[in-house]
Order: structure tokens, then sequence, then C-alpha cells
């Protein structure tokens, strides 16, 4: 099967483009330049037998930041690199590494992954290396060490490995644990490898950055000191994540000196099905339709899906449109499934080398993945939740310096509709910034029991942290986990803390959900915050895009018992929230309003719950419910509209209370953009109870908060500026679910995003004059404060 | 591991934290300490001291004199027999002499990776046996209990345990990491276990210790503490400071330590470096 010559990719998109079955979807194509590479020289060189393993591989001469990556490595600096997909970005610690073990006595690094699979690439990846030069096989001993090592295997790898690859799991229960089994490894542990830093954010983030404080201190036991290289995918602050994360200084790497091709990246926009302009033809649909003419003209295609249901429809669709299309046509698409065994990625990338594949459909599961190579195009089902990921998938897309496709495919949301109109938004600079809270008390708390059971916690362990330290472990002597003797905290419990502790959760508090058909056997989990809105007594549960009825809901043993049945209904919760402020942290002024931050008692209850017909969204029923309310001690930042400026929007007619309820929506929708959360990750309510006056409350919905409120107080600015252009552009008459309505909250798992739900939506005029008044307020202060500042 | 309701509130009241925690007082020590049950001292180390309690075996067993000359017997006749295999670990063993040998058993509060506590070690001294078992008497003691064990072991050549090769050992290396001390073994090793395998595995049920003591030895343990609630025995005593809970684990380690000492008796009787008319080592 030929594959697509590289000036005949801009003929297929220009045939595309131009055909009448595709008219009028293009809403934006960016013709990236091609970029040259920009090398460096290192001074001194490398030491000639990596200087041949690697010519001999066909590496080299070195990009500008790998040089500069080794440059730091050298002077001992901490540092993280920023490059786009495909610029080399683990020579910036092979060389490193490998430099040191040819040139020191002992050395040993370890390397982190989010995923086993990952891992066992750059396993591989070093073996190729280390195969060219005897000298470098001598010396190099590396190994993965991770849930399917086994046991004799690990035993050697403890006692003689210099190069451990790994991940966050298992640091955290299977090695930092048994760290005397691996005293000879931490006494000369000189480099610790994090790649995929942007996947360590929010719980997870929050999490590992504590796992890093344990092996930091345990390497401070045994007398070493490593020096942190990270990787990241581009987001507005890696290194303040990188710092956060780890705990160290951390340089930054960001001027990306590998060459790219050009490429032409498409914004794809399904047309709407009617003149009332609410709905839009199915995008999966649309991507399908796209996926099969690219393949046909002989494109190699990777098309992500946000949903592993979305991808098996999206493939059996293709698939059956390419039978009809050209014999042999059927085969040449695959799916891609995270969990593939090593040896079927193998034959999906030998596939995909030779050309017998043609196309695959994944989940995002596969940016994190295999080493495909390049493909010629790629098409993004759905803006996947933040730009970097959409930038890392597109990155899928080019092989060298040959032409590529990437296009995305938008969903009839509120943030992809406001991509749709605001392209540039995506292709500036990025609004991304990853959060994390490591010092939540909650998440603390196990890691201090982990820590303790390490080694005693002591006052050094202050700096490690954080200042809730000495509270904690007060509460954890009270509670008889520790013992505090002589300055020292000791573990006091014969069980062993770590396995309690969940890196993906933030506390034990989970709830499982159980089949009754299938004698109790457990389908899913869902965390305590979210289970009372989710699989309340006669909640309709989706579950692998099975309808399952909640029968029951033991909050006491915290299981939710549930039955397959066939309904032609689904359920949506009636939530009666309050929030009760506990305090004020800080607090400024802007645009004549007041902006606060500080901790709150959220309060909520499942009061009644709606019967939805799908398809129609007809509404067929209506109950209330008797379910005790949920606390939740969170952060929480508020937004207090001044008193002139509710006095103007009442002047003008309308109802304040409306407008500050579209913009709390919107905010909903937007604040993931800009501290790389979920929608479900935030709440928010208007309350004028604890102000005396109408305020607009935006919560993280964690106990003890993970810092999305927090980054929301500090760009209220920017957050609300990015509300007003999506209401000013929304192209609804009256407000509609891509603006002011309410956002599509906590969609059961697998359920097709192109369904949305119907509520009172507010008056989105009012929202829109309310968001501009505060707007032209903002920039006013601004030039006041610069004329003041001249 | 759950935190408690209660933790889980402090925890909530924490990150609304307005008033301060006031942290209770310490139990203040306990009138009755450690040695009032338990007679003995504090021996001083390097990094500190550890609690030492001691008795003879003859306070506690009537037997001691006839076990001492059946040991002397056996140095006597090691000289005039030829094992093979595995048995020359014993003629070794014999021929070393018994006044160089210590038994050795610990306790501690799980499998590993978590301190140990109590070492329990019994050796020859005249015509009696010396029961010396050393006390980390909380977490901040072991390391020196550690280090003292290395003194004691010092002063011999040959360690006998029951499965010490697999467990005992390898726990007090491991340890000894964690301390950042030194703890170097080259002693001869001899585990009553291995051994005991040859002799009766497939004869009796399993080779536990007590399933050896009770038909092999013919003793019988009334009343002993059992060994999953050693741990949280000691785990209290830490936290409250009274010593009464853990008499039991005292009198358990050292009837383990009785028990490996007629056990190696009936070995000896089986490879002939011992004459007896009866297995039964009466007093």
């Amino acid at each position: 099967m030929a594959r697509t010559s590289t000036a005949s990719l801009t003929a297929t998109l220009d045939s595309i483009l131009s055909s009448p079955d595709f008219r009028g979807r293009v809403k934006y194509v960016k013709r990236l330049k091609p970029r040259k590479a920009t090398y460096g020289e290192l001074s001194p060189p490398l030491v000639p037998s990596l200087s041949n393993a690697m010519a001999k591989l066909g590496i080299g001469p070195l990009y500008s930041h790998q040089v500069r990556a080794v440059e730091l490595a050298r002077t001992g600096k901490s540092f993280v690199v920023v490059t786009g997909t495909a610029s080399g970005k683990t020579l910036c610690y092979n060389i490193p590494v490998l430099e040191s073990l040819l040139t020191r006595e002992r050395t040993n690094a370890f390397y982190v992954f989010p995923t086993k699979a990952l891992a066992q690439d750059q396993l591989k990846a070093l073996g190729r290396i280390a195969n060219e030069e005897e000298s470098i096989a001598r010396k190099l001993r590396p190994g993965t060490y991770d849930g399917d090592t086994a046991q004799q295997t690990r035993r050697k790898l403890r006692e003689t490995a210099n190069v451990i690859l790994t991940n966050p799991d298992m640091l955290h229960q299977g090695i930092l644990p048994y760290h005397t089994r691996w005293s000879r490894f931490f006494s000369d542990l000189d480099y610790v490898v994090i790649d995929e830093l942007h996947a360590y954010r929010g719980i997870f983030g929050s999490n590992v950055a504590n796992v890093i404080r344990r092996l930091r201190r345990i390497c401070s036991h045994y007398g070493s000191n490593p020096q942190f290289i990270l990787c990241s995918a581009t987001i507005r602050n890696p290194r303040e994540l990188a710092q956060e994360l780890t705990g160290v200084d951390v340089e930054l790497i960001s001027q990306d000196g590998s060459p790219r091709g050009p490429k032409l990246f498409v914004f794809w926009n399904p047309p709407f099905l009617d003149d009332a302009r609410m709905e839009r033809r199915s995008s999966n649909v649309e991507a399908k339709e796209l996926l099969v003419e690219l393949i046909t003209k002989g494109t190699q295609t990777i098309a992500f899906t946000k949903a592993r249901v979305v991808a098996e429809l999206i493939y059996r669709y293709a698939s059956d449109d390419l039978a009809t299309r050209r014999a042999g046509l059927k085969d040449s698409i695959r799916p891609y499934r995270a969990g593939y065994l090593p040896e079927e990625r193998r034959e999906i990338e030998r596939q995909l080398f030779s050309g017998e594949l043609m196309g695959v459909v994944s989940t995002n599961a596969l940016e994190l993945g295999i080493d495909v190579g390049g493909l010629d195009a790629s098409i993004t089902v759905g803006f996947p939740g933040t730009i970097a990921s959409t930038w890392q998938q597109a990155g899928r897309a080019g092989r060298g310096t040959r032409e590529a496709l990437s296009v995305l495919v938008a969903y009839n949301d509120a943030i992809d509709q406001y991509l749709m109109r605001h392209p540039e938004y995506f292709f500036r600079q990025s609004p991304e910034n990853a959060v994390i809270a490591p010092d939540n008390p909650y998440i603390l708390a196990g890691h201090l029991c982990a820590a303790a059971f390490e080694l005693p916690i002591t006052e050094q362990d202050v700096e490690l942290f954080g200042s809730l330290t000495e509270k904690i472990t007060n509460l954890l002597e009270e509670a008889e986990h520790v013992k505090g003797i002589d300055e020292k905290w000791y573990w006091s419990r014969t069980d062993f803390p770590a396995a309690s502790v969940n890196l993906r959760t933030i506390s034990d508090d989970t709830y499982t959900i159980v089949d009754v058909k299938r004698e109790n056997a457990v389908i899913g989990t869902v965390d305590a915050i979210s289970a009372p809105e989710l699989v309340y007594p006669e909640a309709i549960y989706l579950h692998e895009g099975e309808t399952y009825f909640t029968r029951e809901l033991d909050m006491e043993q915290k299981i939710a018992y549930v039955e397959k049945s066939e309904v032609d209904y689904y359920t949506q919760p009636v939530l009666d929230t309050s929030l009760r402020v506990l305090r004020q942290q800080k607090e400024k002024e802007w645009a004549g309003q007041k902006v606060v931050l500080g901790e709150a008692d959220v309060t909520w209850a499942t009061t009644a719950f709606k019967k939805i017909r799908f398809y129609t969204l007809e509404s067929i029923g209506y109950k209330t419910l008797d379910l005790p309310p949920q606390h939740l001690e969170t952060c929480s930042m508020w937004l207090v509209p001044s008193a002139s400026l509710l006095k103007s929007v009442r002047a003008g007619g309308e109802n304040p209370i409306e407008g500050l309820a579209g913009i709390r929506n919107m905010m909903i929708n937007v604040v993931p953009l800009f501290a790389m959360c979920d929608k479900q990750d935030i709440g928010g309510i208007i309350d004028s109870s604890n102000t005396g006056t109408p305020a607009i409350f935006i919560y993280d919905r964690f106990r003890g908060g993970l810092g999305f409120a927090e980054k929301t107080y500090q760009l209220i600015g920017e957050v609300l500026a990015a509300c007003l252009s999506l209401v000013k552009e929304c192209e609804c008459q009256e407000g509609c679910p891509s603006c002011v309505g309410l956002p599509i909250l906590r969609p059961a798992q697998h359920q097709d995003p192109d369904v949305y739900h119907g509520w009172p939506i507010p008056n989105k005029r009012t929202a829109l004059e309310m968001l501009s008044a505060l707007l032209v307020e903002a920039s006013v202060s601004e030039s006041t404060e610069v004329r003041q500042s001249l | 591991m759950k935190l408690s309701r209660k933790t889980k509130e402090a925890l909530s009241n924490l990150i609304g934290a307005s008033r301060a925690l006031q942290q209770e007082e310490g139990i203040s020590a306990e009138a009755v300490s450690v040695d009032e049950f338990l007679p003995g001292g504090v021996l001083k180390g390097k990094s500190g001291q550890i609690y030492v309690h001691e008795k003879l075996r003859s306070d506690v067993e009537k037997n001691t004199r006839r076990v001492v000359s059946l040991y002397r017997q056996a140095e006597l006749n090691a000289f005039s027999v030829e094992l093979e295999g595995r048995a020359r670990e014993l003629e070794i063993l014999a021929r070393t002499g018994f006044s160089k040998a210590v038994f050795l058993d610990i306790e501690s509060t799980g499998l590993f990776n978590c301190p140990t506590f109590l070492i329990g070690t019994m050796f020859l001294s005249g015509d009696d046996f010396v029961i010396r078992q050393l006390f980390a008497r909380d977490y901040s003691e072991e390391k020196c209990l550690i280090e003292l064990l290395s003194d004691l072991l010092s002063g011999f050549s040959t360690i006998v345990t029951f499965n010490g090769k697999s467990y005992d050992l390898p726990f007090i290396a491991d340890r000894a990491i964690y301390h950042g001390t030194r703890f170097i073994n080259r002693m001869f090793h001899f585990d009553l276990l291995h051994h005991s395998r040859r002799h009766w595995r497939g004869v009796l049920p399993n080779c536990k210790l007590q399933t050896l003591e009770l038909h092999v030895c013919r003793r019988r343990r009334v009343g002993d503490i059992p060994g999953s609630e050693i741990p949280h025995v000691y785990h209290s005593f830490v936290r409250t400071g009274d010593p009464y809970p853990m008499i039991p684990v005292f009198h358990h380690n050292m009837l383990d330590l009785i028990t490996m000492s007629e056990l190696l008796i009936e070995l000896m009787r089986r490879e002939g470096l011992i004459k007896m008319r009866s297995r039964a080592v009466e007093g």
C-alpha cells in the first residue's frame, strides 16, 4: 500500500476541503513553518566510547537543547527540558547518565516513568546504545523494577544494577519502604530522572511530590544528594511544577533545537444541524469520515479519542466504510488499547512501519506510549482537556522533515467551540498551569505515616514536608500511629502504611459499586464526594455502555448496589449546595471588586433527581430523596461584586443573580484551561449568606484543596476575560450550554459526549454586560496603575 | 491503616485551624518499671543504652545440670566420631566446644523492615547456662541493642539458632544497615531447623519449634503468648510504659532458647555424640 509522498499531503487536504461532503468544516488552518535544526558543541566533548556509540546509531550531531542539558548536568544542577515531541528529550538524560557511568567509579540513577510501558521502551533504548560499544555494555547494568519484575531478578537488580527504571507506585510501595535492601544503590544515587513531568499534576502529582520527599530523605540517610533531570510537554509553568514536585531548584531548558517539517494544523467544526443552531452533526461521525478519506488516499493516520467507547465505535464504522471503498482496506486499521502486551505493541509498530497498517484508533493512552515513529496525519476527536495533550497527539504526525497534517475535530462543548473561534488562544503561549498541592493535609498525613515507617520523623523533615508536619505528626501520635521519643517519631504499628496510600486518590474514601445480579461483583469505584451525585438510590449508572439501576446506597459501608437494567432514560441529580466560609487567607482588589482566597466548608445533598429520556431529552419524572448531606472542607476563592455594579445591573432591568450564575457556569468551563483540572474537579455556587451580598464561589472538590481555586484567585483577570470572549462570541441567541448554560458536569464515564442535557439557562445578556463592565474596569485600573508608576 | 474518624475530624479542623492544637502531655513514666518484674540492669553502649535481663537456666529448669553434663560428653565424643554430610556440622560444633557457642533468638515487631526489640541469648558458663536477654525499651534503643549484641557475639565463635539463617541473622543485618552501624558476622552458624528437617520432616506434622518441642523434647507449653500478638504487645509497651504485658514475651523468648538447647541434645544423640538410655532428658 503506497503511502502519500511529501508533496501530495497538501493535495490530499485540498481535495478533502474542496469536496462538497466536507464543506464548511474547516474553521482554521495554521501552517506551521518548517524549522531547521540548531546544533551545539560540547566542550569538553563526550568521551569517545559514547560518541562512537551514538554515531553508529545515527544519533547526532546534538541539538542545542541537548548540549545545554549535558552542560547543566555536568555542573550538578537539576533542570527540566520542555521541548516538543520527537525532539530527542531522552538523550538529555541518557547522555549525562552514561557519561557518568563511563567516568566515575560508581554512579546510580533512577528513571521514573508514569507507566510500565514507557519504562520498557526506555530500557530498550538504553540497550541499543550499549550494544554498540563494549565499554558501555560493561558498565551499564540497567533493569526495569516494577510489579512485573520476578523475585530473583529483583534481588539481582537491588544488588548490582546501576540504572533502575521504575514508576511512582513502585517507588512508593515497593522500593522506599525497603530501603535497607537498597543501601548500596542509594549510597551512590547521583540522578533521578522524571519523564513526562506534566503527568504529575492534581492528586497524582501531589502524592508523587510526597514520594519524592521521602526519596530525598532516604538519600540523605545514605549520604547521597541526587540531581533531578525532568522532561515535560509544553505547559505554562514547567519550572514551577518541577520545583514543587522535587523540592529543589530547577533550571529551565525550553529552546527547542530540533528540526521540524512543515505541518498543517486544521481546526474542524461539524456543521449545525438546524437553523436554531443548537445542535451540530456528530463529531464522531465526522472524524470517522475524515479518517476513511485520508486512509483511502494513502495517508497513514492516527485518531485519538477521549473515551474507549468512542474509539471502538470509530474503529468499527471506519473499517466497515473502508471495506466498501476498496478491497483490502478493511484490515488496514486497528484499534489500540492501553494494556496491550509488549508483543502486540511491537506488532502494531511493525505493521505501521511496513505500511500494512494505515490507521490506528486510540484513546489518549497512546500519547504516553509506544514508539510508533511518525505517521502522516493525526486526528484528535474532541479537545482532550489540555492544550499540552493536544500537541502531544499532534506530534505523532510527521516523519522527520516531511510534511504532516493534524486535525482537531471539535465537540459541541463550550471549550471546543471556544477554541474553534479562538485558534490563536491555542497557538500562542500555553495558558495551562499544572497545579499540585503536596501540603494538602489529607495527602500529607498518609505519606508522613509512610515516612515514619521508613525512618523516624525528625525536625529536619519539616523542611521537606512543610509547616503542617508538626501538627500532623502530633495528630498521628494521638491516634497511636507513631510514638515520639527524644524528638524522633517512630512508626508504632504493625501494619504497612504505604499500602493504604493510593497515589491517585486523596484518601481512602471510595465507594465501591457492586452488581447485585452477579453476586456483588465490584464493577467500579467512585470517590466519596461524587458518590451521592452518581449512585443515589434509583440513579441510572452508566458503565461500559450499559445502564445500571441503583438499588441501594449504603453510606456507612460505602457501597452502592446496582443491577443491570434496560432503560430508555437516564437520571440527573438535583443538588442543594451551601457553603460556609471558615477562614480568609488572602484578599485583593480587582477591577474595583473584592476577590478572596480562603477555606470553606461546602455542604451538599442530593435532594431530588430527574428522569430524562435518551435522545429526545424530555423530562419524564422527578423524585425527591432523603440523603444525609455531605461535608467538604476545602479551598475556595470568591468574587464579591461591588454594590455599585449590582445597582447598575438592576437599573438596567436585569437580574444580577442570573448574571452571576452565568458567569459562574462559564468559570467552571474556563478554569480547567488555566489550572489543568477537569470540570468535575471544581465546583461553584452563588451565595449571599457569607458576605451579606451575592458572591461567586469557586472551590476545589477535594478535601483540603488541590490548588485550583488558588490558581483561579491568582489569575482572576485572565479567567474572566476568557469568560467574556466565550459569551460574546457564542452564536446562540439567548444562552446555551456552550456559554452561560450549566456545563455538562460529571458525565457518566463512558457516555457519548455528543449528548447533552437541558437545564434552565441564565440570561446571557446579563452575564455579558456584567463581565464587560468588570473588564473595562479592570483595564482602567491597570492603566491607572501604569500611569501611577510612570 | 485507616485514619480514625477522630483523626479525620481533627485533620478537618486543622485545615481550618484557627484554634491552636493542644498536645496532651505524654504519660509520665510508670511507677512500676521493667526491672520490677524482670530483674536486670541498664547496659550502656556507644549509641545509648538498653536493658538487660539475666537469669540462670538452673533457676528455671531442673534438668540443667544433666544438660550441661551431656554437652560435656558430646565435646569429648566429638573427637572419636566421623560424621558425614550435613551432620558434619554437628561434629564441628561439638569439637569447637560449647563454651564457645551462643544460642540466639530474636523477637521483632514483624517479618521484616521493622524494628527488633528483644534479642535472647544463652550460653554455657561453668556448669550452668546464662540466659541473657537484651531489650530495647523503645525504638530509640534499637541501634544500641544491635551494637551490644555485636559486642556480646564477639566473645563466641559459634551461633546456634532455629531458622536463624533465613530469619534472625538477615533481620539483624538489615536493621544494622538501617541504623548505619556495622554488624559483620563471620561466626560459624548452626541452624537447628535445617538439621531438624533432616530427621523429622515427614515424620512429624511440621518442623515448627513448638511441634519439635512437644514431640522430641517432650515438653508442653501452657498459656504461652501467641507469636502474632508479640508485636502489638511491644508497641503498646512503648506507648504506655506498662511492663506487665511484656513478661510473657520475655518468657516466650526464654522458652524458645531452652527448647533449642534440648533439641540440640537430641540431634547429637541421634548422631552418636551422646549416649543416653532414653530420649527424655530428665533432671
